[in-house]
């Protein structure tokens, strides 16, 4: 009986001593997963400064974090109707927005320039034959001030087109240019003159003179007595 | 009165009979085949209607050059391979009027060049205020270029006495004015050099004036002056060359 006994008190211990390991066991395993959702969560906090950092740079809406630079372009909702051939005046505003980390006397010079993008054709234009000056040196803009750009561009092809103002800072050599909204531009083809007119011209001028000296020619013959 | 029987002589020449004319039909012909297609062609149509104007004037202004150079390096030197300068001689007409009026006769020659021109003009600027301009502008830097090029091309003709040498340096002498503002890419003229030369080459002023003008629309005289100019007194010099080289005819040197 003792014996039996015996058995069964060293069976009870030895599952306690199981349950013990197995509690354990948990235990590690819980620590684990908490190590690593930790890991995770900070992994997550220190992306959510980059990617705010990436959502205010200057490229996506048009201003710069560091400079305040914004560039407005007018009448950015309008389709611009024109015919080729004509001129438009594209005007934008320069603005260096005043802000806390800026100086009052803190000056930024750079490059505006305009970019006209072919829709139809998905490639932007060469604008050679389109505007005469494609850039516009800024020397230096004070933090609050504003400058107007405009540029006179010529339309010289018939197609769809969206019209932007990008700005390049001079002294950082890194920095993202500033865009402006666009403009969306239909250029319809045009028939300078009917082509009817000049038809007459210039197929008469030539059958004219033809005419003219073959008149002058025959009576000159019939005198000398070539023609009889 | 001086008698203008050599101008009429070498006019009638021009005009009189089929083979004088057939360079009027062949220039109107250009003309009519370059105005339609800057009317009708799909992408020439498309240009301003200044940007036209400008094109067929600087057509015109190259033509005329060509002819007013050709026909007058071969005045006097036909005259002296064909042997008939020394009766040239003998008649009772000074040296010097002989070489004017055959100056004449190729100025008048540009001058019927430039009234056929005239309706391709109108037709081109319809609709615009650059008729009249263009008429004028290409009027007067026509005919002063065409009496410098016939002035320096006779005295040339006298001076080398052969067609085929005389010819041939005078369509140089335009090719060398022409060259600039016809086949110099548009970044060479912005460079020093560029610049020099179009400052001092009067064809450049010329185009560089009927571009202000019909394409920029500055139609005035006073805008216009720093153009005209250079243009004027290449044509007084032209003409200096002109008067010494022509002023006595040494029939010893035949």
């Amino acid at each position: 009986m003792k014996i039996m006994n015996k058995i069964i008190l060293s069976k009870k211990s030895k599952d306690s001593i199981v349950s013990k390991k197995i509690n354990w066991n948990f235990i590690c395993v819980d620590l684990m997963i908490l190590a690593i959702a930790l890991s995770i969560f900070l992994f997550c906090c220190s992306l959510i400064p980059t990617a705010i950092s990436q959502l205010s740079s200057p490229g996506l809406n048009s201003s710069s974090g560091e400079n305040s630079l914004r560039i407005n372009i007018s009448n950015p909702s309008q389709i611009i109707h024109e015919l080729v051939g004509k001129y438009i005046t594209v005007n934008a505003n320069l603005h260096y927005l005043k802000n806390d980390n800026t100086s009052t006397n803190s000056t930024i010079g750079g490059i505006a320039y305009i970019s006209i993008v072919d829709v139809k054709d998905r490639v932007p234009v060469d604008l050679e034959d389109w505007s005469a000056e494609k850039g516009l040196y800024i020397p230096s803009i004070s933090s609050g001030q504003s400058l107007p750009l405009e540029w006179n561009v010529r339309l010289v092809k018939a197609g769809s087109y969206t019209i932007s103002v990008l700005f390049n800072e001079n002294n950082n050599a890194f920095s993202t240019p500033i865009v402006s909204s666009r403009i969306d531009l239909e250029v319809a083809p045009k028939l300078n003159l009917n082509p009817g007119n000049v038809l007459p011209v210039a197929f008469g001028v030539p059958a004219v003179l033809i005419g003219i000296f073959g008149t002058l020619n025959y009576l000159r013959g019939k005198k000398t007595g070539v023609y009889k | 009165m001086v008698d203008l029987i050599i101008y009429k002589l070498e006019t009638s020449s021009s005009f009189y009979s089929w083979r004088g004319a057939a360079w009027i039909i062949t220039a109107a012909s250009i003309f009519s085949l370059v105005a339609y297609l800057l009317l009708t062609d799909k992408e020439l149509s498309l240009l301003d209607q200044g940007e036209m104007l400008f094109t067929f004037s600087v057509v015109i202004l190259v033509l005329g050059l060509l002819m007013s150079g050709i026909n007058s390096s071969s005045s006097i030197s036909a005259e002296i391979e064909a042997g008939t300068f020394e009766c040239l001689l003998l008649t009772p007409i000074k040296h010097i009027q002989i070489a004017i009026q055959k100056m004449l006769s190729t100025v008048t020659i540009w001058i019927v060049l430039y009234l056929i021109s005239i309706p391709y003009i109108i037709v081109l600027s319809n609709g615009t205020n650059l008729a009249i301009s263009a008429i004028l502008y290409v009027g007067l830097y026509g005919t002063l270029l065409s009496i410098a090029i016939s002035s320096i091309s006779i005295a040339l003709s006298w001076m080398l006495k052969t067609s085929k040498n005389s010819i041939m340096v005078a369509l140089m002498i335009i090719l060398l004015l022409s060259a600039p503002s016809l086949f110099f890419a548009t970044s060479l003229r912005k460079t020093d050099f560029g610049n020099m030369l179009e400052n001092i080459n009067p064809f450049s002023h010329s185009i560089n004036s009927l571009d202000s003008v019909l394409v920029d629309n500055q139609q005035t005289v006073y805008e216009q002056f720093p153009h005209i100019w250079p243009v004027l007194v290449f044509t007084i010099i032209c003409s200096i060359i002109f008067l010494t080289f022509t002023r006595k005819f040494e029939v010893k040197m035949l």
